[in-house]
């Protein structure tokens, strides 16, 4: 082996050396790092409860037990009961779903939006980078958060599902503007480097260099930033829906289970505290994997460890 | 460098100019009006309502006079607090808003920095680990989360703390601390990697340093976003309360006020980066 090692060191110069691919190289970083991979391994069983709600509880989502309001967890209700006798747990498996597609969708909504806005500012460059990227100087004056709490009041009363689309556009909305400077500057500096010159003396096409250099070299970022920016969304949507502008009753979401629960803080304090955990644990486990894998794809920290 | 400044406080006229339109039409174009919940008024004195406040006015009309009164620095009478201008309101409002939003950074600071430089110092430890996890605790709990459990658990079973109202120190404590908790995480882990590339001599510094006033300054804009909820939650007399009440009660004058006055901050917290990224980087030029 150390003969082929200095072999391979002596052909250096004429022949490139096989080396693993950045994603090969991420994946094994990202699993050494433990946290990381107990967030994402909780975040896939939340996923699974959520989505295996109607299987996993013996009742319905609106299922009423008047006898049984305000029950204390029990056998019964293992984590207590509201005010009209549904199960807690229950509720916060199918509240666990709107939660989460709000993070995932606005999340998305955001990646469209800014990664193609950034995309076509850094590619573009010169006269119409200057203009577009001042325009998003421009909108980070101004307050979003605002403007989306004013569009949840003006369609106060719009039913509950066009209130969830209104939600994943609004926070979409709010998100997109530091992932397009994310995107541009990604953009800039892949154009100029290196490699993309070496590629392109090597005679690599243009397809080829955006798809094998700058494509790769974006997504890590956006992937890092995306992941970062669901917990960001749930908890302004968790935000909107306790002040009851966000989800709203047929509908239930962690934030609006909460603000159900905070009616009733001081005699029944169960209905508040497990919301919040679902979400504070979930949040949790986002914040940990958006970490690990910053750190398994940020090019700049890897030779630091 | 005062050129600069000059130029960058012109182009904020335009940008609040947009808010205020936005928020202005936005505000009217949502269904009901400031005095729809109450009782049926006879026609007569709903009349005399309406010419009182301009009302009757066709809208653009309505929208010259607004724009007419805030050039001369007034932000109209409010229309759900009788006989209150809404300068006046926010007069009231504003001190204790940013008496709460800078006590909280201040409990994030001396709580976030002396954890991170500690976590760095023994980066890998228990010490380090335990930090960094509270952190991310800190990072994760919604800041109404952990306001009511600091209400539940200091309010209402040990009764050492007071909710609701402002000035003592016993109303004060659970609100502040809601509200900082989660920056005091983010300071720690902003403080930890800073203070480990110092030790490390690295050369990433820079970069690294360029990007941390700016998180500051969108932490400070957060801190104004976060009293929002805060305020409502716990009965501080603040303008972030009075946001999302007016804009639920239609009282359109408070809501562009606000609005305004959170606008103006934000661009303020925006100059303030650059201006502190002239310091910090003498590469950075300003014509």
């Amino acid at each position: 082996m150390t003969n082929d090692n200095e072999k391979t060191r002596a052909a250096a110069d004429v022949q490139p050396v096989k080396g693993t691919s950045l994603w090969k190289d991420a994946w094994r970083r990202l699993l050494k790092n433990r946290m990381a991979v107990a967030g994402g391994a909780l975040l896939i069983l939340i996923a699974c409860a959520a989505i295996l709600a109607p299987t996993l509880t013996p009742y319905a989502f609106d299922e009423i037990h008047l006898s049984d309001g305000n029950h204390p967890p029990s056998r019964e209700y293992p984590l207590g009961a509201d005010h009209l006798g549904r199960d807690l747990l229950t509720r916060i498996l199918y509240g666990g779903r709107v939660s989460l597609a709000v993070g995932i969708v606005a999340t998305f909504v955001s990646i469209i939006i800014g990664v193609s806005y950034g995309a076509a500012a850094g590619y573009l460059g010169g006269r119409a980078d200057n203009i577009m990227m001042r325009f998003v100087d421009i909108l980070y004056g101004l307050p979003f958060m605002f403007l989306v709490i004013l569009m949840m009041v003006i369609f106060h009363n719009a039913p509950a599902e066009k209130k969830l689309y209104l939600l994943f556009i609004g926070l979409g909305a709010v998100q997109w503007l530091t992932m397009s400077r994310i995107t541009r500057g990604q953009t800039l500096s892949i154009k100029t480097k290196e490699y993309i010159l070496a590629a392109r003396t090597s005679g690599a096409g243009v397809f080829r260099i955006i798809s094998r250099h700058v494509i790769p070299n974006l997504l890590g970022p956006v992937i890092v930033y995306a992941t970062l920016t669901v917990p960001a969304v749930m908890l302004e949507e968790a935000f909107l829906s306790f002040l009851g502008l966000g989800v709203q009753a047929p509908m239930a979401s962690w934030g609006s289970l909460a603000s159900d629960g905070r009616q009733s803080l001081d005699t029944y304090p169960w209905q508040m505290i497990f919301p919040g955990l679902a979400l504070a644990i979930t949040l949790f486990s986002l914040n940990f994997l958006g970490d690990g894998l910053r750190d398994a794809l940020d090019p700049q920290m890897k030779d630091q460890k | 460098m005062l050129r600069y400044v000059a130029r960058r406080l012109l182009t904020a006229i335009p940008v609040l100019w947009i808010i205020v339109t936005i928020t202005f039409f936005m505000m009217r174009l949502a269904p009901g009006g400031p005095f729809s919940r109450e009782r049926v008024m006879p026609a007569e004195v709903q009349k005399m309502i309406e010419e009182r406040y301009h009302l009757d006015e066709p809208l653009v009309k309505q929208y010259f006079r607004y724009m007419g009164n805030l050039l001369r620095g007034d932000l109209g009478p409010s229309f759900r607090y009788k006989d209150r201008s809404v300068n006046e309101i926010i007069a009231a409002g504003l001190p204790t808003t940013l008496q709460l939003g800078s006590l909280a950074l201040l409990f994030a600071l001396l709580v976030g920095i002396p954890a991170g430089c500690l976590a760095a110092f023994r980066q890998n430890s228990a010490v380090d680990y335990a930090a960094m996890s509270f952190s991310m605790v800190g990072v994760s709990v919604p800041n109404f989360v952990v306001l009511s459990t600091l209400i539940y658990f200091f309010a209402v079973k040990l009764k050492i703390l007071t909710v609701s109202g402002w000035g003592r120190w016993d109303q004060m404590i659970c609100p502040v601390v809601a509200l900082g908790l989660m920056y005091s995480a983010y300071i720690a882990r902003l403080s930890r990697a800073g203070m480990l590339e110092v030790i490390r001599q690295d050369f990433i510094r820079t970069a690294r340093a360029k990007g941390l006033p700016e998180r500051l300054v969108i932490m400070g804009a957060a801190i104004l976003t976060g009293s929002l909820i805060i305020e409502t939650i716990s009965g501080v007399p603040g303008i972030g309360r009075e946001f999302v009440n007016s804009a639920l009660n239609r009282d359109y004058t408070l809501t562009i006020g606000t609005v305004i006055l959170y606008s103006g901050f934000l661009i303020i917290f925006n100059l303030a980066v650059d201006i502190v990224y002239a310091f910090l980087d003498p590469r950075i030029v300003y014509e």
